[in-house]
């Protein structure tokens, strides 16, 4: 029972269409036995003449999109019409059971602008263009809706060189064509995570990696060197603090200069004390703005009133929007849909936060109460303290040449002392030199390169960098072997099942040509573009259509989803003999089975068709209005309609007796 | 509407060929399954995204040994 609904697989059948305006006669035809369920087989036959081909065309077009757009000719478009069609309107609209749910796709033709264009309909209503449900579109494509609307035609191209039919009908049944997606897909990610990276070549790894090695060399050859320079600082200034000590003991026992040294000493000492006190107040109030100028403090004042003015209230802070972009309902009372959110939330950002009302009232209460009324009087008292420090500089510099002056005088009298002082000279000599050589290892200097720099935070800064970068390239190139790895097993994955599936879809087909065809030896040797045969390079009409029928019945065995299969003249190029053995394949074929048949097809044909199939057989006829005879036939029967220009005739009884003695013109039914 | 098994089972050589674990040609089965099935799509750049990197992640490392 062909009954859609609870399978796994994807199905689609054809559940019936109908056309009105157009070359074949108006007419609706439908496949359904009960809703949601289709013959198994169904059989048209329509006389030559009745625009058998011209369904054919529609349907494919219905199918497949192809008429989309303007890809159709006005032209083509309007020798579709019905001779006579005076509305300048036409329409072929196709049935179709996806998954047990209907869909409807139909193309409305306009014959004045020769234009033709799609409307779907799916349970979600209907749309502009051709939109099958995804389940499916992958089929609903020119290329493959040809393998399952099936001609003559067809089955030659699958046995031509010339054609790839085969070979595509293997890629989109099998969906191999997600390999190379797949791949393609692999091959964005990789570009999307390397996009902005500078280099992505080994040659560019081990230039990063060098000098990883070399800066972290320099750092540690920087840090010992450091090392080295503060111990012999701390070593020369150990002895210049020992040699001084010795030598102000020595000075202090000079009698005559003994007590005024002490003096001289005390004051100088004070005087040091008394500029480093003022220098760090100073450099204290020059941190506020408003002491250093008075035009400063007025602007920060001006700041501050004008803050006063705005008077930010606390409930537009940006809080309140938020939370109201989460109710239900606006302040206003009218509900908020997700359009609406978004907008409140987008339009919160232009409101300040209550952290930001926070910020500015502390500011304005900071400059109230450190500039103040008067914003003058910062700067006099700055002025006022800078020169008071100018003044006790002074002092020290007097305090230090009176010292200095006092000391000469006691080292000229004693020749020990002399040489005591000249020693702690070289010693501060070299305290200094020591000094500028430890601290050129703390230098910011980042000018220079790696080889001639010493600070060692502006190389340590450096090696990180330079780690980031290694980091990222050894990612870069990992990333683009996995790439490598995946897009490799991709293609040689893709191979091997073509391989395959070709080599088992070769062997089977030709299992099913020996069952129709036991006294031939036709065979295919393998699949390539097309179907290559064993010794040969072509069969008869009646071998092909049998070749082409075992390897579609192979094919739609194989895979899990259900597609309809029509035929146009299932038999007629076949012998006899041969009917009857397709005859019996056809029920194998698919889960449902349309024939665009004629008369002369029935014989050798329908009898076996009939006792291969498990349910009875869908019949129906289809011929134009005109014979007498023929419609006075159709019409003693049960089941007939009528339309414009046509009559369908649905029956078995009918069917069988309805043919042609010159098909091209002349239509006559047996007597019953 | 599931892979046919000789797909699976080229994947499954293919990986065991490029010397990497079966793990890897499940995951890349089971991309394509959901490809073929309709349940999932390249044609969103976040979601193939998010698929993708799975595979990068199950591909050994390639510069551990450099």
């Amino acid at each position: 029972m062909n009954s859609l609904r609870g399978q796994m697989a994807t199905s689609l059948f054809l559940a019936g269409w109908e056309a009105d305006g157009l070359r074949c006669p108006d007419h609706a035809i439908s496949f359904e036995r009960r809703p949601e369920e289709v013959h198994p087989i169904s059989l048209v036959q329509m006389p030559n003449g009745t625009g058998k081909t011209t369904t054919l065309h529609l349907l494919r077009a219905a199918l497949s999109g192809s008429a989309e757009g303007s890809i159709w000719t006005p032209n083509h478009v309007r020798a579709l019409a019905k001779r006579g069609n005076e509305s300048g309107a036409g329409t072929f609209r196709v049935k179709l059971l996806i998954d047990g749910r209907l869909t409807t796709i139909c193309m409305n033709f306009d014959f004045d602008q020769g234009t033709v264009h799609y409307t779907t309909t799916l349970s979600s209503g209907m749309k502009n263009g051709f939109h099958p449900p995804q389940a499916v579109d992958k089929f609903l494509v020119p290329q493959f809706v040809n393998f399952f609307v099936f001609d003559g035609e067809l089955a030659e191209h699958l046995l031509s060189r010339e054609y790839t039919d085969a070979q595509t009908v293997i890629e989109n049944l099998f969906q191999l064509s997600l390999f190379t997606e797949v791949a393609t897909a692999v091959g964005q990610y990789y570009d999307s995570q390397t996009a902005g990276r500078s280099a992505t070549e080994e040659r560019g790894l081990a230039r990063r990696r060098n000098r990883v090695d070399t800066l972290r060399q320099r750092i540690a050859t920087m840090k010992d060197e450091k090392a080295t320079a503060q111990s012999r600082y701390e070593s020369t200034k150990r002895s210049l603090v020992k040699h001084k000590a010795k030598f102000d003991s020595a000075l202090e026992k000079e009698r005559d200069h003994g007590e005024k040294l002490r003096i001289a000493q005390k004051e100088l000492a004070s005087a040091h004390s008394e500029v480093q006190k003022l220098a760090q107040e100073v450099l204290g109030q020059m941190r506020d703005p408003q002491a250093l100028s008075a035009a400063l403090g007025k602007e920060m004042l001006h700041l501050k009133t004008s803050l006063d003015r705005v008077k930010l209230p606390e409930s537009t802070a940006r809080e309140f929007f938020e939370e109201l972009a989460d109710e239900a309902l606006c302040v206003c009372g009218r509900e908020l849909d997700g359009e609406h959110r978004k907008a409140i939330r987008e339009r919160a950002k232009q409101y300040l936060g209550s952290e930001d009302v926070a910020f500015l009232n502390a500011l304005k209460s900071d400059v109230a109460s450190l500039v103040g009324s008067d914003p003058s009087i910062h700067e006099i008292d700055l002025d006022g303290r800078i020169e008071r420090l100018l003044d006790s500089i002074r002092g020290e510099d007097d305090a230090t040449t009176e010292y200095n002056a006092l000391e000469a005088d006691a080292v000229a009298n004693d020749p020990a002392l002399q040489a005591a002082k000249d020693e702690i000279d070289r010693l501060e000599d070299d305290l200094r030199r020591l000094d500028d050589s430890r601290k050129k290892y703390d230098s910011p200097d980042d000018s220079l390169g790696d080889e001639s720099t010493f600070g060692i935070k502006v190389l340590e800064r450096r090696l990180e960098d330079a780690e980031r970068k290694l980091a990222e390239i050894t990612d870069t190139i990992n990333l683009r072997k996995k790439r490598g790895v995946l897009i490799g097993i991709l293609e040689s994955a893709l191979q091997k099942a073509r391989d395959g599936i070709c080599q088992e879809i070769s062997s089977d087909t030709n299992c099913r040509i020996a069952e129709v065809m036991p006294f031939n030896a036709i065979r295919v040797q393998r699949v390539e573009r097309c179907l290559v045969l064993e010794g040969q390079e072509g069969g008869s009409a009646g071998e092909t259509l049998s070749v082409a029928y075992a390897f579609l019945a192979t094919l739609f065995n194989r895979v899990e989803h259900q597609l309809p299969f029509v035929v146009d003249s299932p038999a007629n190029p076949i012998d006899l003999r041969v009917r009857a053995k397709v005859a019996e394949l056809i029920p194998k074929l698919t889960r449902q089975f349309v024939a665009f048949t004629i008369s002369t097809e029935r014989q050798g044909f329908i009898t076996p068709l009939e006792a291969a199939a498990s349910e009875p057989i869908q019949y129906i006829t289809l011929f134009r209005k005109g014979p007498i005879d023929l419609e006075g036939a159709a019409n003693r029967q049960r089941d007939t309609t009528l339309t414009k220009d046509g009559v369908l005739v649905h029956g078995k009884e009918f069917f069988s007796a309805f043919h042609l003695e010159t098909e091209e013109n002349q239509n006559a039914v047996s007597p019953a | 509407m599931g892979l046919d098994k000789r797909v699976l089972r080229a994947l499954d050589e293919a990986v065991a060929e490029a010397g990497e674990e079966r793990p890897l040609a499940q995951k890349l089965g089971a991309l394509m399954e959901a490809l073929a099935n309709g349940n999932a799509r390249l044609s969103d750049r976040d979601s193939a995204a998010r698929h993708i990197e799975l595979l990068f992640d199950q591909v050994s490392d390639q510069t551990l040994n450099e």
